[in-house]
């Protein structure tokens, strides 16, 4: 066997190793980035509390008859602009409720001044007919209401009642139909009927009341 | 991978049943090569192509995502950390691989699920947006570009997976739904399907085209292979060829050289420089034009130029002056480059030895045929024997001489084909020969074929090889039959020329001394006799010194003949009339014998003289009493035949032919009983031939002998083509009757009168038209009317010139009808001749004495001539030179002037050539010389009316005939 022979099976020996290892690798990668993208909260907001617990604040009022929507946003979070486009889908719904009035809590923590708040998802909020944009200077409304990650939306009725609790989103930054924003809207339009995508896909939304979150988290780690 | 035919197994190793379409095993391996370049620059495309896609990939995560925030705080987004290590992880394997292994079947796998993988990533963290699925069909149409079908459905079956896995269990991962359909899943992977079928079905045919183009290419690179190798083998044959030429022209010994069309040399070997005695840079710069020699430059330059305006071939052998004595010869053809430049490649060879060689043996081979064609056209027998005597050669004229052909005589000793008479003496002489002495020519006898022996000369000498070796003999024979002959005439011819000069002179001798030593009186009849006898003789010896003469001068070929026209009787008579006293002394009685005149244009003196001749041996071989005739007859030919007849014994037919030999006479022994020296006859043929006529002799025992000889005539009819003109001093005889004619101007011419003859009325009135006659003899009855009719003729138109007439006539008239003043006599046929002439007599007047000057410086001539023309009544002024003569001719004024040509002081030329130019240019002029004139001679010595005569070749009474006519009178002083 020549040298040239020994090289060539070195070499071939050597990328089938760096084949197996890649694969690996591959595979590896796949499941940290999908783990990743469905590490969001997931299940009801246990902390969320009423706003007739909290008595509401002085920027979200919740009314008795009225259904009261709160998304919580972190302005620089990138996942966020899919909730603010969901968003933007349910409420430009027609036949929504009358008595629905929705609040965009845009965070400021403390240390931050008003301009950490101004970009494309404040804008973006801004932008959406019915909703009212409300700066959380502090993250007080948040803590108030239990909200932890940016895109975490909740619904409240009359008599505070949390009617949802969830993310509007199936993953991060990811737009489309989700469970949802689909039970969602199944509440704010007040009909239970199911929701055909348009990928004829059937989800049936009649009992979820909470759904995971993905985004930011609107608390700073100290 | 260390050398690419491995590679390329490797590439196709698992099959490729494409190759089976290619038609060559070299279109197999260029497939086999353009599909590896693809593959390989497909690899290292995607290589760039998934760094970038990398890169890129990091940079669009840093922008749409680049933090993930927890309140205030902020965090590098898990995505760029996915994009940056999953990325890394799908792209620097592939990457590594396609520039390290590319072409490799596992390179373009490995991209191929990585590119999938990569879509898959892209989707995921898009939430599914489609613009990232459309990655998928990107990449799928990038992956094509491998134009393999495998990698594509690994490709496809990667994402198909994905998307089955993926969407079943984490739809959002890859459709950014929560919830979808496993339909949604088949609705992607058809679309990947169906875009597969398309690049596959193009890969296919670009596969096709591949294998065309690889066919194709093939076939050029075979047939490129081909030129290549035959470009090769062509370049190897012309370098080699190239080589061999250099060479060739390095060590030729010819002069070679390539030259423009003005000549000017290109390329030149060392050898032309040499031939031309040039250096070789001169040679190349200055060409060759100044060294041809100068005789030569034009014709050199005429063919050079010749070669380039036409042939294109120069080929010429010329001198050089660069060297004595060199010749060379130059040959070039014209050669057309590729790009139209005409030049010149040709040859120079020294052929200076060549050329004197050729010279040498051009001069060798003339002398050779100059030899040959004397041996061969000699008239002398010229045979070549070996030294044993065997006969080797034989030419024409031994054949002649000996009758033996060649062919019969060669390889045959001499000695028995020609034997000789005396053969000891000539053995004895052909050693001597052979011993090397010189012999001169010596006379002997062979015996011909036919048993002749005959005389022969011999010259013998020794051939000598080129070593100078004796190979054998050459002898010449001559033929000397005829000079012994010749010899044996002239012995005889001596003998009796000796006795005929010596018998007159002793005659005269002997006749002298009688009278001058007194033995017989002065004044009596022995005296007269002796004299007659002292003259005969000197006529005698003249005529034998004038026939000798005249011999001589024909051999010469100096004889010239005056031509003039004259009447056939005219000439009879003449000679009739000189022969008349040698006739009559043999008691020979002379007829003539002419019905007709004839006009010849003739030497008149050399025709009589041919007619004394014949005359005279007639007399002499005729026997006392008998006649000899000399008549004239017509020819049928329109030649006039003179003939000269007697009755003696005749000749025999066997000395007939050489009786007009020269020293020919029939008995030539000192015993002859006949005098003659024998250069008549031969003296008369040669006068015949000159004068175009033909001379012949007829004899017989019983009748005598006939010589005749043949005249062409002017006309045909016997009569004188023109009629002359006659002056004061003539006589116009108009007679009709050719006879009586004849018998009048033979009488008349002998008292000396000059008598014109006219036969008819016509011709008479022709002739008084011009002029008028002295005297008119006039017969009466003519052919076309009365002579009388002259008289009124002469009256009308002449009527104040009175011209006397004589009738003749036969016919008895009476006086009445005669009576006229012009008649002064008539005569009654037959008359008396003696009667006629004396009344002609008294017509003619006395003329007054005429003046003549005679130049001659011999004395005794001077002493005759004068007798004679004192005889005549005629003044004569003496003088002995030219100078003199000029002197006295202003003061006598001579009415003739007798020249002779060899004079003192001035020769008879000048005199006349200074008379010519003064008063004395139209005097008659008798040139009487004894130096042979010819034409040119002639035209020089004229005055005005000139006559020419012989000294010692005319009789003293023609001489007196001459002067009297000259002076235009019959007789001078009555």
């Amino acid at each position: 066997m020549s040298s040239a022979d020994t090289s060539d099976d070195a070499g071939q020996f050597s990328t089938t190793k760096f084949a197996i290892l890649w694969a690996f690798l591959v595979v590896l990668g796949y499941c940290a980035m999908v783990s990743y993208s469905f590490d969001g909260l997931v299940g009801p907001a246990v902390s969320v509390r009423s706003p007739a617990a909290t008595n509401c604040s002085a920027l979200v009022s919740c009314r008795p008859n009225e259904l009261t929507l709160i998304t919580f946003l972190h302005p620089q979070c990138p996942c966020s602009t899919a909730t603010v486009s969901e968003l933007t889908t349910l409420l430009s719904k027609k036949n929504l409720a009358s008595n629905l009035k929705a609040y965009a809590v845009i965070s400021r923590p403390s240390s931050c001044s008003d301009d950490f708040v101004q970009g494309a998802i404040y804008d973006s909020v801004a932008s959406i007919k019915g909703v009212e944009v409300v700066i959380d200077r502090g993250d007080l409304e948040s803590q108030r209401f239990g909200a932890k990650v940016s895109g975490q939306t909740l619904l409240f009725d009359g008599q505070g009642k949390c009617l949802f609790s969830g993310g509007i989103t199936s993953a991060r930054g990811e737009v489309g139909a989700n469970a949802g924003a689909l039970a969602l809207g199944q509440q704010v339009i007040g009909n239970h009927a199911e929701i055909t995508t348009a990928n004829t896909n059937t989800i049936n939304t009649t009992n979820i009341t909470a759904t995971p979150v993905f985004g930011c988290s609107l608390e700073s780690s100290h | 991978m260390n050398t690419e035919e491995p590679e390329e197994t490797k590439a196709f190793g698992w099959g490729d049943k494409r190759a089976l379409l290619l038609n060559t095993p070299l279109a197999e391996t260029i497939y086999r090569r353009e599909r590896l370049l693809v593959y390989r620059q497909t690899d290292r495309m995607f290589g760039w192509l998934m760094i970038m896609q990398w890169v890129a990939s990091i940079l669009v995560a840093m922008v749409v995502s680049p933090y993930s925030w927890a309140g205030r705080e902020y965090f590098i987004h898990p995505h760029i950390y996915f994009v940056t290590l999953l990325g890394s992880v799908l792209t620097v394997f592939p990457v590594y691989l396609a520039f390290r292994h590319a072409g490799e079947p596992i390179t373009r796998f490995v991209i191929a699920v990585s590119q999938m993988l990569y879509s898959g990533m892209l989707i995921h963290l898009t939430g599914g947006r489609i613009e990232t699925h459309f990655h998928i069909f990107g990449s799928l149409a990038f992956l094509s570009f491998y134009r393999d079908w495998r990698v594509l459905v690994v490709a496809s079956l990667v994402t198909m997976l994905d998307h089955f896995i993926r969407g079943y269990f984490i739809p959002e991962s890859i459709y950014g739904v929560a919830l979808a359909s496993p339909w949604r899943s088949v609705e992607h992977v058809w679309w990947v399907l169906f875009e597969d079928v398309f690049l596959i079905s193009a890969g296919i045919r670009s596969l096709s085209v591949m294998i065309a183009s690889a066919n194709k290419q093939a076939e050029l690179e075979s047939s490129g292979k081909r030129v290549e190798n035959l470009v090769k083998e062509r370049t190897w044959q012309l370098d080699a060829s190239e080589n061999r030429y250099r060479v060739l022209c390095e060590t030729a010994p010819l002069g070679i050289f390539q030259a423009a069309a003005d000549g000017r040399c290109i390329y030149i070997n060392q050898r032309f420089a040499e031939i031309f005695g040039l250096t070789y840079k001169d040679a190349l710069d200055n060409g060759w034009n100044h060294v041809i020699a100068p005789e030569h430059l034009e014709l050199v330059t005429s063919a050079w130029l010749k070669a380039v305006s036409a042939t294109g071939i120069f080929d010429l052998q010329f001198r050089i002056s660069t060297r004595e004595l060199c010749w060379v010869h130059s040959k070039a053809s014209r050669v057309v480059a590729g790009d139209g430049v005409e030049t010149y490649v040709g040859t120079i060879e020294d052929v200076t030895d060549m050329v004197m060689a050729e010279q040498e043996r051009m001069v060798r081979d003339q002398v050779q045929a100059r030899m040959a064609a004397i041996v061969e056209h000699s008239n002398d027998a010229i045979v070549g024997t070996s030294l044993q005597g065997t006969i080797l050669s034989w030419n024409p004229a031994a054949e002649r001489l000996f009758g033996w052909s060649s062919a019969e005589v060669l390889e045959r000793p001499k000695a028995e084909v020609l034997p000789g008479v005396r053969p000891e003496a000539e053995i004895a002489l052909f050693k001597s020969i052979l011993a090397g002495e010189k012999v001169g020519e010596f006379e002997s006898t062979r015996v011909c074929k036919d048993g002749r022996v005959i005389d022969v000369a011999l010259t013998c000498s020794l051939v000598l090889d080129s070593q100078g070796q004796s190979v054998g003999l050459s002898i010449i024979y001559r033929d000397i039959s005829q000079r012994k002959q010749v010899e044996k005439r002239l012995s005889e011819f001596y003998s009796t020329i000796s006795h005929e000069l010596r018998s007159p002179l002793t005659s005269i001798r002997g006749a002298l001394s009688l009278i001058d030593d007194q033995i017989i009186d002065m004044g009596s009849a022995e005296c007269y006799e002796m004299i007659a006898v002292a003259r005969t003789s000197s006529e005698r010896l003249v005529r034998l010194i004038n026939d000798i003469l005249d011999i001589k001068k024909i051999e010469a070929g100096k004889l010239e003949l005056k031509l003039e026209k004259a009447s056939t009787i005219l000439l009879v008579t003449r000679a009739i009339g000189d022969m008349e006293g040698l006739a009559r002394a043999s008691n020979i009685r002379l007829l003539a014998d002419t019905d007709f005149d004839y006009t010849v244009e003739v030497d008149v003196d050399r025709i009589i003289q041919v007619l004394i001749n014949l005359i005279s041996n007639a007399v002499k071989f005729s026997v006392e009493g008998s006649c000899v005739v000399v008549g004239v007859q017509p020819r049928p030919d329109g030649d006039v035949r003179f003939s000269v007849s007697d009755q003696g014994v005749g000749i025999p037919a066997h000395l007939q032919s050489r009786l007009f030999q020269r020293f020919q006479q029939i008995d030539s022994s000192d015993t002859r009983p006949k005098e003659g020296t024998g250069l008549g006859l031969a003296l008369s043929k040669a006068i015949v031939e000159e004068h175009r006529g033909i001379i012949g002799v007829y004899s017989s025992s019983s009748t005598g002998s006939t010589f005749w000889f043949d005249l062409p005539t002017v006309d045909s009819d016997g009569q004188l083509a023109s009629l002359p003109a006659v002056s004061a001093s003539s006589i116009l005889l108009v007679e009709d009757d050719d006879i009586i004619a004849q018998f009048m101007r033979l009488s008349f011419l002998k008292q000396g009168y000059r008598m014109v003859r006219v036969a008819n009325l016509t011709d008479a009135f022709k002739i008084l038209d011009q002029s008028r006659p002295g005297l008119i003899l006039l017969d009466l009855n003519l052919p076309d009317g009365n002579g009388l009719d002259i008289l009124a003729y002469l009256k009308e138109n002449f009527p104040n010139e009175d011209v006397p007439v004589i009738v003749t006539t036969g016919v008895d008239l009476d006086k009445v009808s005669l009576a006229s003043p012009v008649i002064l006599d008539c005569f009654l046929k037959p008359y008396d001749m003696g009667l006629l002439i004396k009344a002609v007599e008294k017509v003619i007047v006395s003329a007054p004495t005429r003046r003549i000057l005679l130049i001659e410086d011999d004395q005794a001539t001077r002493l005759v001539i004068g007798k004679q023309l004192t005889a005549i009544g005629a003044t004569c002024m003496e003088v002995t030179n030219g100078l003199e003569a000029l002197n006295v001719i202003d003061t006598f004024t001579p009415d003739l002037i007798i020249l002779d040509v060899c004079l003192p002081k001035l020769d008879g030329f000048d005199v006349i050539n200074i008379l010519q130019k003064g008063p004395f240019a139209l005097v008659p002029l008798l040139v009487y010389s004894a130096q042979d004139l010819n034409e040119t001679d002639r035209r020089k010595l004229s005055l005005g009316l000139t006559r020419y005569l012989d000294k010692g070749r005319i009789s003293p009474q023609e001489f007196v005939s001459c002067v009297q006519e000259l002076l235009g009178h019959f007789k001078v002083g009555g």
